[in-house]
């Protein structure tokens, strides 16, 4: 359609309204993206740049940090497993029940983070079911470093598993088939037909997975009871530093955080641009 | 390898798609299924590859239970309807894929899997095309990286799923025939499926006819063509006219037409359907008879009349050689008398009865009609 053939009225609202709208999300970008993410820059460095240093490197948050690695460095490739487990389970068999688990590997999305941690408090703390028990054996969960990965795994769980069920779906076992009567084994078929097919997707659920893994703030908090330098992610340890009235402390925390999300972006999108490809 | 399938049947959550497939195939055979879509010709290849077990019923190859074997062990070589190439590796790697994942025993060097492949490609004519992507392929391409890599791994038994599907007529063609010579060549026992009729019978030793999971003919081409099984098989084949018919006495009586070269099956007097193809009949001018010309079609060799039966729905198709056309010197109108040099009769309810011969007649007519 040419804007010569169109009527001036509609040629004329066909270029004020996206002009519009592209304003508008350029505004809100722009106030609810943009400006939080430079304020948080604008605090931390507000005293200059030594103090800044100096609060980065305060053993506090250094731990913080370590804590979050860690707890994402586990959760993750656990998550990716069962992921992978999950829905290969669920798009290469046909079993009674295959609709109640898919809708059962997206609960956690929808239980607020909070529950969640309530949840495994009821089973897993010192009033909980499971408390007597675990206490008896001395085998310590709830607020240390057990609980929080646990409660972490829960939140995070649909991610690899969401990413890679449709796609299974849409690719089908037809290349799978062929590797077998090829003469491939289970194990040949996996690595060399199906992981290669799904890669990028299993990456960017990872990279979803890192992401949500390292700024949990809900469930953990309920399970990590706080102690500074022992059980507090990057997350709650920006929050303790905030009521401590210690903002440049907080917000240079908050850096941190805020660094690993801009590089969990550029992942996100270099792999997107990667799954769009094939 | 020689096949013997008994009794197969297969279900899919209590609907059942084959039901009762008895059939032996010979070593070195090439056989092609035919059937609607639907009728169960890829799940019975799948069977036969090892990716689908059935309910019940045996395979047998050289003797040997093929059931009990998985299909990694099988080492059928598998053309699937949808090509199923490895979208992440080359050409060249699909090629290999069946030789690299053999246990390092029986794995040859890497220098004769290169060997191999390239042989391959070059069988298959795309050896310029080893370093693509399945994604840069055109579908008849694709279809034959499909057939390298499944001949790579030397099978006894080739099990090909439409595997024209995608191609153009002519291509079609070339194919055909080029599959046949490398059948014969590399001496399998070779089983494709095929929408295409002539394909099936251009290319085939022995045509198998499904239908609804059940075959409804297995024989030569010129077995199914000259004896139907079935009213089902007389249809399928299709450009064939139904015509109602009477036995009575041991003579076929055909309302407005002249059956008496049609040498009718013994036995079992009632109605019955007579299939009449349209080359098969011979019209006579002749006022006093009911039937009607209704419209005339060139057709390049040959003439196409409709003729208008009274009591017939839809007009029979009668098709004559043009010198014979030119002699009758019939138009659009003439009353016209129907000769049926030749027919297959069925009885009512389907049941088939013995297949119709020629008779001494039908040659005194032909001639007549040359
Ligand atoms: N995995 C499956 N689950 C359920 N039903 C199936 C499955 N595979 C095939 N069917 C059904 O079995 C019947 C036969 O399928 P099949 O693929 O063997 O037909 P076909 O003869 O190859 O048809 P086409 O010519 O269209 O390829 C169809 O009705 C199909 O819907
Ligand atoms: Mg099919």
């Amino acid at each position: 359609m040419s804007d010569v053939a169109s009527p001036p009225i509609a040629a004329h609202r066909s270029r004020a309204v996206p002009r519009l709208l592209i304003g508008l999300g350029v505004v809100l970008t722009l106030a609810f993206v943009a400006m939080p993410v430079a304020v948080i820059f604008a605090q931390a460095l507000s005293k200059g740049l030594a103090v800044y240093r100096a609060n980065v490197l305060a053993p506090d948050t250094l731990h913080a940090i370590y804590l979050t690695v860690v707890i994402a460095v586990v959760v993750v490739p656990v998550n990716m497993l069962f992921g992978l487990a999950a829905a290969w389970l669920i798009t290469r068999f046909a079993f009674p029940g295959r609709k109640l688990l898919v809708t059962l590997i997206e609960l956690p999305f929808s239980i607020s983070p909070i529950v969640a941690g309530v949840i495994y408090l009821l089973l897993y703390g010192a009033q909980g079911l499971l408390g007597p028990f675990l206490e008896a054996h001395d085998i310590r969960i709830m607020f240390a470093l057990p609980g929080m990965m646990l409660v972490t795994l829960f939140v995070t769980s649909p991610f690899v598993a969401r990413e890679l069920i449709p796609l299974m779906q849409v690719q089908g076992a037809d290349q799978e088939e062929a590797a077998v009567t090829l003469g491939a084994s289970g194990w040949q078929t996996f690595w060399r037909v199906t992981l290669p097919n799904i890669r990028w997707a299993l990456l960017y659920g990872a990279v979803l997975c890192t992401a949500r893994a390292i700024g949990e703030f809900g469930a953990v908090s309920v399970v990590s009871g706080n102690v500074r330098g022992e059980t507090n992610t990057l997350p709650l340890h920006v929050e303790l530093l905030y009521h401590d009235y210690n903002a440049v402390g907080a917000f240079a925390a908050a850096t941190t955080l805020t660094l690993i999300a801009l590089v969990t972006l550029v992942l996100k999108a270099l792999l997107e641009r990667r799954l769009e490809r094939r | 390898m020689a096949i013997a399938i008994k009794g197969i049947e297969k279900r899919f959550a209590d609907a059942p798609v084959l039901r009762g497939i008895d059939l032996t195939i010979a070593d070195g055979e090439l056989v092609a299924l035919l059937g609607a879509s639907g009728s169960g010709k890829t799940t019975l290849l799948r069977i036969l590859a090892g990716l689908e077990w059935p309910q019940a019923g045996s395979v047998t190859v050289d003797g040997r239970d093929w059931l009990a074997l998985e299909a990694q062990r099988r080492r059928v070589g598998f053309v699937f309807q949808h090509y199923a190439l490895f979208q992440h590796m080359s050409v060249r790697d699909n090629v290999a894929f069946g030789l690299t994942v053999r246990p390092r025993a029986s794995r040859p060097p890497k220098g004769e899997i290169r060997a191999r492949v390239e042989a391959l490609l070059d069988l298959v004519e795309i050896g310029h095309l080893a370093n693509r992507f399945p994604a840069q392929l055109s579908g008849g391409q694709r279809q034959r990286v499909a057939l390298a890599r499944a001949l790579a791994i030397e099978p006894k038994v080739l099990l090909l799923d439409e595997p024209f599907g995608a191609l153009d007529a002519r291509i079609r063609k070339d194919l055909r025939r080029w599959l046949r010579e490398l059948h014969d060549r590399l001496g399998m026992t070779t089983i494709f499926v095929t929408h295409d009729q002539d394909e099936a019978f251009e290319l085939a030793d022995r045509v198998v006819i499904m239908s609804d999971g059940r075959i409804e003919q297995a024989g030569t081409p010129d077995e199914i063509y000259d004896h139907p099984a079935s009213p089902f098989v007389a249809r399928f084949l299709g450009g064939v006219n139904e015509l109602p018919a009477e036995l009575a006495a041991g003579r076929l009586v055909v309302p407005g037409a002249d059956a008496g070269a049609v040498t009718p099956p013994a036995g079992t007097d009632g109605t019955a359907t007579l299939f009449v193809r349209p080359h098969e009949i011979d019209l006579v001018a002749d006022s006093r008879a009911p039937a009607r010309i209704r419209n005339m079609l060139t057709s390049g060799p040959s003439i196409r009349y409709d003729v208008d039966l009274p009591g017939l729905a839809t007009p029979v198709e009668v098709e004559l050689p043009r010198e014979a056309a030119r002699l009758r010197n019939l138009r659009r109108g003439d009353a016209v008398r129907l000769r049926l040099l030749r027919g297959r009769v069925f009885s009512a309810h389907g049941a088939p009865l013995p297949p119709a011969a020629p008779s001494p007649e039908r040659h005194r007519i032909l001639e007549a009609a040359l």
